[in-house]
């Protein structure tokens, strides 16, 4: 796993979220964490240390429903 | 501000006769009718150059002001797609962009024999990275708002005093600010871009961009919007997929003016 990858997941996991944790975009400057929308104001406040990793932008990963 | 109103005024009337690049947004509304109430409308002719790139929501404004002011008003196509300059999306793209608008807007100038070309640049924008700027000088194009030093704080409430509908429009850039640097414009990107937003605007969304990242639609809403922004995407995703986006994610730092350009120091260090 990309080194930044495993540290982001970990400060997730400080703050006290389990999650999945990916890239996207096409340096992977985009880290997507995979949880539910209710989690982002604490995601939010954890997205400077997270770009100090090497992130440009700090997302939540929405999963699709039916239309 | 009420010195700054009287400073745009002497700067138009400098101007003589105006060609206004006229794209609906906050700015080039109010320089329309600032010029067109200083000048008569004679010596005015707003002009909105088209493209893919030049988001569909916005020409509508455009027409609705030109029609409840009667601005004189022409619309001509801009070609910035056929410039690699341009379509290779670097950071210089807005140059190219500019280059090609105020290429056809010179001739027009001259055609209808207006003296002056004019954008509806601010004096905030000086802070932000504005390669089209340069286009504009090296073309000779003035900037009357913001050689008066109106801010854009100071044009909406201007714009309010005078009741343009746009005194609160949020920014509305064009389509190809959207694509992440380096994802080359293409006329297809553009359209999943704009279907993508309109779909938001339906869902109530306000102020807000998809940015284009490739196979991902990185979602920004503005602060104010991002709480309720749970009930306002359900049921989205899904359609954004069928356009073609792969993945969808929500910017938990939510919309951010010149986002795409936080990347630059990076891109200029690589």
């Amino acid at each position: 796993m990309d080194e930044r990858l495993e540290r982001a997941r970990a400060l997730l996991e400080r703050a006290g979220m389990e999650v999945e944790v990916g890239t996207a975009g096409a340096e992977a400057e985009i880290l997507a964490v995979r949880t539910g929308l209710e989690e982002r104001a604490a995601v939010a406040r954890l997205a400077p240390e997270i770009r100090a990793l090497g992130f440009r932008y700090v997302t939540i990963e929405l999963e699709g429903g039916s239309p | 501000m009420e010195a700054k109103h009287r400073a745009l005024s002497r700067i138009l009337e400098a101007c003589e006769s105006v060609c206004i690049g006229y794209s609906g947004g906050v700015d080039s509304v109010y320089l329309a009718k600032a010029a067109v109430d200083v000048l008569g409308r004679d010596r005015v002719l707003a002009v909105t150059g088209r493209s893919a790139a030049y988001p569909a929501v916005q020409h509508r404004i455009a027409l609705e002001c030109v029609e409840r002011f009667r601005i004189p008003h022409l619309e001509v196509e801009t070609h910035e797609l056929a410039v690699p300059g341009y379509t290779a999306n670097a950071p210089s793209r807005c140059y190219y962009c500019k280059d090609e608008l105020w290429s056809r807007l010179t001739d027009v100038a001259a055609t209808h024999g207006l003296r002056t070309v004019v954008d509806g640049s601010n004096a905030d924008d000086a802070a932000d990275h504005r390669p089209g700027t340069q286009a504009a000088q090296e073309w000779g194009v003035r900037s009357p708002l913001r050689e008066a030093g109106l801010s854009k704080r100071e044009i909406r409430l201007l714009s309010r005093r005078e009741g343009l509908p746009t005194w609160d429009q949020p920014a509305s850039p064009c389509l190809a600010s959207r694509l992440a640097y380096g994802l080359a414009v293409t006329p297809e990107r553009l359209a999943q871009v704009e279907r993508a937003e309109a779909l938001l605007r339906r869902q109530g969304l306000r102020e807000f961009r998809v940015r284009h990242h490739g196979a991902a639609a990185r979602i920004e809403v503005a602060p104010a919007e991002l709480e309720e922004v749970g009930a306002r995407l359900a049921g989205v995703v899904a359609r954004l997929r069928a356009l073609g986006f792969r993945r969808v994610l929500l910017d938990v730092e939510g919309y951010r003016r010149g986002a795409l350009n936080e990347g630059l120091v990076q891109l200029a260090r690589s």
